[in-house]
């Protein structure tokens, strides 16, 4: 067994809504480990940032609050961490990369007094040491002429080069875990096959370990090592990369991976489908979330929340495969 | 597909232009114009789906809708239905519009928030007259809300109770209301979820077989375009690169970008045995295109001769055309 880097245990981040308590994520517990990729995969709502943003301690309370579990990073709860405690971890032991580039840089700053400021906070190094490091990770981004990128806005670069920087940002303090919530769905696809190739080479190069959330299982094939489907705030299958793409076992999992059209399938026919919606938080299926969806659901899907049980050398949510239930499910 | 060949084309566009004009300072001395689209030749045969495909900012959107006039092309030809449609106004234009739909991308912003869907929906028959009495106009809107799967019942309700995917489906009801013949989809299916993008997906080829339009898919994703199009044409800097049959243009993808483009899908496989080719560098500004071939300045087979000279649109057979000074030999590299 390889060292666990980050251990979630049971996590509920809750939040508190005028039609009452939505429970976004619902007791989700995962590890990743030292130089591993895990993915998270889900559609949108089902909870797979919010874990993220949980994490990174950014969960804006009010209105969400952490109700229960524990995040263990390196031996230790970050959610008995104080507010200033939690600020000298993040960026400097967990760094996170956005969806969008673009509202994530600050405009009023040039890339390089952002790059800097980082640095100047976690590290202890002056001010021209952190100007010499953060024209280095531009180099390592591979941004061309970063010194003189280093003095422009973030309106004066692309969507990509913004997304270099980013991830330039988020590894300049060396962090042990990377975060990356969707970090290619804002760009285009010969972009994003170039910063799919940078992340897996500085993982490689730095060995930190990579959460990589996303909605694109074809991103997922390519970067992760072990893979966790979520659907409706809760974990329905979990497994490494191969297992998953080899055999979805979840119904969900399989409708996923059959409704996206392939470049090789056969495209006279329709596209499989899963009917219907992802329910919201407030009209929640009694049983299964999956259920009214489901083309196998049986009869005790619809009255009980199936246990997340070991099969064949994964975890999956489904009567098909236990039949076991979840006790005190309201 | 032969018997289609046969019929007078839908929709005939002939080196279509659309340049804007470039904000620029007061005392500049000349006006710059950023190409969108440059020269875009094409024909559309009734009930065949054209799928346009390029990264953003190629000019695919403003194409489409420069088609329909939406935007007023700066030069150009447009047949419709062998009648000129640049010259078509006032009557004459409402008239042969009623026949050219439109789908949105975005089905948060093309739904006006205060109009009910009902509203949304009888809009279209309320501008081209198209019905006796409100009863009558009524009963077309519910039958249509029908076809596209939503439920009746909500007639009354307003756009911001429904979810992306329903909404992307008041949008086609809205464009099929008035039964047309072409339907230009102008991204329709990129705002939503996976789960909800097949189903989307399953009903306009429904709705095509069962009313016959034809229908210009515009998308950036390859997966969707080569599910959904019989031909397919591929935009790069407002240029038209490459265009065919889907089947010639994904087995045999001769242009280095389609290429590229091809290989930097993400695949839902393990193992997968593609070799990827990883473009350099962005996309050059529109304002400011490289001389020459427009895709030289990030091509793997550049020349010197690319950089000097803009190539010419080929014909590789069966209706195949490439624009590279090297199309035959860029096989090689696969």
């Amino acid at each position: 067994m390889a060292e666990k880097i980050l251990e979630v245990k049971n996590l509920k981040t809750y939040f508190r809504t005028d039609a009452g308590l939505t429970k976004a994520v619902n007791d989700v517990s995962f590890s990743v480990e030292r130089g591993k990729t895990l993915g998270i995969v889900g559609e949108s709502g089902c909870g797979k940032s919010i874990t993220s943003l949980s994490i990174m301690g950014l969960v804006e309370t009010p209105p969400g609050v952490i109700a229960g579990g524990e995040i263990i990073l390196d031996g230790q709860d970050l959610l008995k961490k104080t507010d200033d405690e939690m600020r000298a971890i993040r960026g400097k032991k967990i760094a996170m990369i956005f969806q969008e580039p673009m509202t994530s840089l600050n405009p009023v700053f040039t890339i390089g007094q952002q790059l800097v400021e980082a640095l100047m906070l976690h590290e202890k190094i002056t001010k021209q040491q952190a100007k010499e490091k953060a024209v280095e990770m531009l180099k390592l981004v591979r941004i061309p002429l970063a010194e003189k990128r280093f003095n422009e806005y973030p309106h004066q670069l692309s969507g990509g080069m913004r997304q270099r920087v980013m991830i330039a940002m988020a590894l300049c303090c060396d962090p042990e875990l990377l975060i990356c919530d969707e970090p290619t769905t804002a760009l285009d696809v010969t972009i994003q096959a170039q910063i799919l190739e940078l992340i897996n080479e500085l993982k490689e190069k730095t060995g930190a370990s990579v959460m990589m959330i996303t909605h694109d299982l074809g991103v997922i094939a390519e970067v992760a090592d072990d893979v966790m489907v979520m659907y409706a705030g809760k974990v329905v299958e979990h497994a490494t990369c191969d297992q998953i793409f080899d055999k979805p076992m979840h119904p969900y999992t399989y409708g996923l991976m059959n409704c996206i059209p392939k470049l090789d399938g056969d495209d006279t026919k329709e596209l499989s489908v899963i009917e219907g919606m992802v329910p919201s938080f407030d009209d929640m299926p009694k049983g299964c979330a999956f259920c009214p969806r489901c083309p196998e659901a049986m009869d005790i899907c619809r009255e009980k929340m199936p246990k997340l049980a070991w099969t064949e050398g994964r975890e999956v949510r489904c009567f098909k495969y236990t039949e076991e239930w979840e006790e005190n499910v309201e | 597909m032969s018997e289609v060949m046969n019929q007078a084309p839908l929709l005939e566009v002939r080196n279509l232009r659309k340049l804007f004009q470039a904000k620029s300072s007061f005392f500049a001395k000349e006006k710059t114009f950023i190409k969108a689209v440059d020269d875009v030749s094409f024909t559309l045969m009734p009930q065949e789906t054209l799928g346009v495909v390029g990264e953003s900012g190629c000019g695919k959107s403003t194409m489409g809708r420069s088609v329909l006039r939406l935007i007023q092309p700066t030069s150009g030809e447009i047949f419709y239905k062998g009648q000129d449609f640049m010259k078509a106004s006032g009557n004459e234009l409402r008239k042969m519009r009623a026949d050219m739909q439109i789908i949105f991308q975005d089905p948060y912003a093309s739904l006006n928030p205060r109009m009910t869907i009902g509203e949304v929906i009888t809009e279209p028959l309320n501008i081209q007259k198209r019905y006796a009495s409100k009863e009558e106009a009524r009963e077309q809107v519910l039958k249509v809300m029908e076809v596209v799967g939503l439920n009746p019942k909500y007639y009354n309700r307003y756009p911001h109770e429904f979810s992306g995917g329903q909404r992307q489906r008041i949008g086609i009801a809205r464009a099929i209301v008035l039964k047309p013949s072409l339907v230009v989809c102008d991204e329709p299916v990129s705002a939503l979820d996976v789960s909800i993008q097949s189903q989307v997906l399953n009903l306009l080829r429904r709705l095509q077989s069962s009313m016959g339009m034809a229908y210009i898919f515009i998308s950036h994703n390859l997966s969707v375009i080569k599910h959904i199009s019989d031909r397919v044409m591929v935009m790069y800097l407002g240029h038209v690169v490459e265009m065919g049959e889907k089947k010639d243009l994904f087995d045999n993808p001769s242009h280095p970008y389609t290429q590229a483009l091809l290989s930097a899908i993400p695949m839902p496989e393990r193992h997968s045995t593609r070799k990827k080719i990883i473009l350099q560098g962005d996309l050059p500004s529109p304002a400011n295109p490289p001389s020459g071939c427009i895709f030289h300045t990030r091509c793997f087979m550049a020349q010197d001769i690319c950089s000097t000279q803009s190539p010419e649109l080929k014909d590789l057979g069966n209706g195949h055309m490439c624009a590279c000074h090297f199309c035959g030999q860029c096989k090689e590299t696969q």
